[in-house]
This record gives structure tokens, sequence and C-alpha cells, in this order.
């Protein structure tokens, strides 16, 4: 399976790649925002985007919209993991087609039961 | 003398000042105009010249008291103002030294992890050197946490000019007869925020109190 993870912080990307190879996942590619994500799910095919929310210059909200509003893209499972944790970031991240949310910070339990629930 | 008796001898000292000048400004505003008092006096004699000079003097000398007193209470406000600190660049210290120091973990974790892994496998060519492997990781990633240490010192720094900023800024709010209402406005989101179609959701990390949720509640919301 092949996995995006996006986070401006290469530390987080890091330690989502290493949780992910613990797991099983070895097929693992990064991008540091929304923007660069995008050019790189245009091009190839993912089974897993796994993304921060706020990064810049596209964040992760944004970015979950261009994938959900393009029809090719649209059926990509797509996990939000953020510190954004208040409830109006919730329902926004869910009304835009988000598979899953992750509070961070999060174990590796969490990161292994919400990737099962999407990819089954 | 503690900040804030400092602050309050400064707001006293202000304050005088302040009423010192209104009084200035009385006087100046209640002389008679120049060339008005005797309207129906014969002009240009002696004696109305050396009372208008004398007039003029008096004037001069009131706003030479003004001036000083304006110029001893901007000293006031400016020994209110906070000092320069480099608050930037000690908060940029912190978020380099924490990276930094993840990165290191996270090297020798992955590290250990690694000859953890040859030895669960049994493709172990030295198990004696994975297991010192092993070892020196977990030494190297108990010397990395010391970063804590540093940047705790740091960020304290930080938090101790922070208060004195804020009481600082509360003095010369009260100084200037802002109201509490007035301060609660809500401010200006940031210019970078401003572009971005989702910046009223960006409220960055929340806790408990703040309306942060945990993971069981998002996954009730979820749902």
């Amino acid at each position: 399976m092949k996995i995006l993870v996006v986070d401006d912080y290469p530390t987080m990307r890091r330690i989502v790649r290493n949780l992910l190879d613990q797991i099983g996942y070895k097929d693992v590619e990064e991008a540091g925002n929304g923007a660069e994500a995008l050019e790189k799910i245009k091009v190839a095919r993912y089974d897993l985007v796994i993304s921060d929310w706020n990064m810049e210059p596209m964040t992760g909200l944004e970015l979950l919209k261009e994938v959900r509003g393009d029809a090719t893209l649209a059926r990509t499972p797509f996990i939000m993991v953020t510190a954004e944790s208040k409830t109006e970031n919730v329902v926004a991240a869910k009304q835009a087609g988000a598979s899953q949310y992750i509070v961070k910070p999060f174990t590796a339990e969490t990161l292994k039961a919400k990737i099962a629930s999407v990819v089954g | 003398m503690s900040t804030p008796t400092v602050l309050r001898s400064g707001l006293a000292r202000i304050a005088g000042q302040a009423a010192a000048i209104a009084g200035e400004i009385d006087r100046l505003m209640g002389l008679p105009q120049a060339g008005s008092a005797n309207a129906g006096a014969d002009a240009g004699t002696a004696e109305d010249t050396a009372e208008e000079t004398d007039r003029l003097a008096q004037a001069m000398e009131e706003m030479r008291g003004m001036s000083k007193l304006l110029a001893e209470t901007r000293a006031e406000v400016i020994g209110l103002a906070p000092p320069p600190m480099g608050l930037g660049d000690t908060l940029d210290a912190v978020v380099g030294e924490t990276e930094g120091a993840a990165f290191e973990i996270l090297r020798q974790a992955e590290r250990a992890q690694a000859a953890a892994g040859r030895l669960h496998a049994g493709t172990s060519t030295d198990t004696g050197a994975d297991l010192t492997e092993v070892d020196e990781a977990a030494t190297a990633i108990v010397l990395a946490c010391a970063f804590q240490d540093i940047t705790g010192q740091r960020v304290r720094k930080v938090l101790s000019t922070m208060r004195a900023v804020e009481a600082r800024v509360a003095a010369l709010v009260a100084l200037m007869g802002i109201s509490p209402e007035e301060t609660q406005a809500p401010a200006p989101p940031a210019a970078t925020d401003e572009k971005r179609p989702d910046a009223h959701l960006l409220n960055g990390p929340s806790t408990a109190a703040q309306g942060g949720l945990g993971q069981s509640a998002v996954d009730d919301l979820f749902g």
C-alpha cells in the first residue's frame, strides 16, 4: 500500500513514517504542505493520504477539498492528523470528507486502528 | 524598587505633570488677547506697547513651562516602554533546539530498532555488537533529552519578560485612559492567515479548558 504523509514539520513526518514502518507499511512518501502533496497526488496514485491541517501555502483542509473535488481522486482514503482539536475543526473536516481524524499527540495504536478502519 | 512600585510612582508623576500641563493651558487660555483688552484706547502708545510686550513675555514663559513639562512626561512614558528583548530570537532558538533533539532521538531510536529487529529476526551476524548498539542508542536518547533543561530556561526567561511587558502595557493602557471594554475588542487576524479560506479554523493546539477534544470525543463526533 502506497501512503503519502503530509506535514510541514520534518520531525512529525519522520515520526509517522517510523510508526508506519513498525506497523508494516514500507511504501511511504512525504510532502511538506498541501500544494506539494496535491502535485504528487495528481502524478502518482496513493492508497492513503495522512495529512496535517495547519500548513502553508495550502492547508490540509484545502488539500482534502481538492482531493474530494477531483473525480479521479475523490475515493482516496484521507486521514487528518492535527493539533486542531476543537469541535468546529472536527465537524469541518468531516463535512469536507475526511475518512478519519486523529488528534496530536497520538499513539501508534490509534494510528494503526484508524488506518485499519479506512483501508480495511 | 519593584516593577509595580516603579510603575505606580511613574504614573503618579505623569498624572501630576498632566494636571500641571492642564493648569498651564487654562492660564494661557485665560490671558487677555493682545490688542483686544483696550480696543477703545489709542493704539501705538508707549504704555500699550509695554503692556503687550509683558503679555508676550508671560505667554512665552508659560509656553516654556509647558514644553518642559511635556519633555518630562515623554521621559516618564519612555521609562514605561518595554525594553529591547529579542524574544523572537529566543523562541526561534527553542524551536531549533527542540527540533534538533527530536531528530537525534528519532535517529537513535531507529538505530536501536534496526539492531533489535536483527536480533528478533535471527539475522544478526554479531549478537554482542547489536546488543551494544541498542545500549548505546538508549544512552544517546537519554543525553539528547538534556535539551529540555536549556529550552526550559529559555522559555522561563521569555515568560518572565512577557510578564514585565504585560505590566508595562497595562500601565500604559491605564495612563491613556483606555477602558477595559476597548482592550477586549478582538484583534485583527494575522496577515498570513487572512489569505487562507480556513483561517477562522486555525486555532492551534487547545487545552480541554479551551475547548480542545480528546481522541475519544473526536471519534464520537466522527462516529
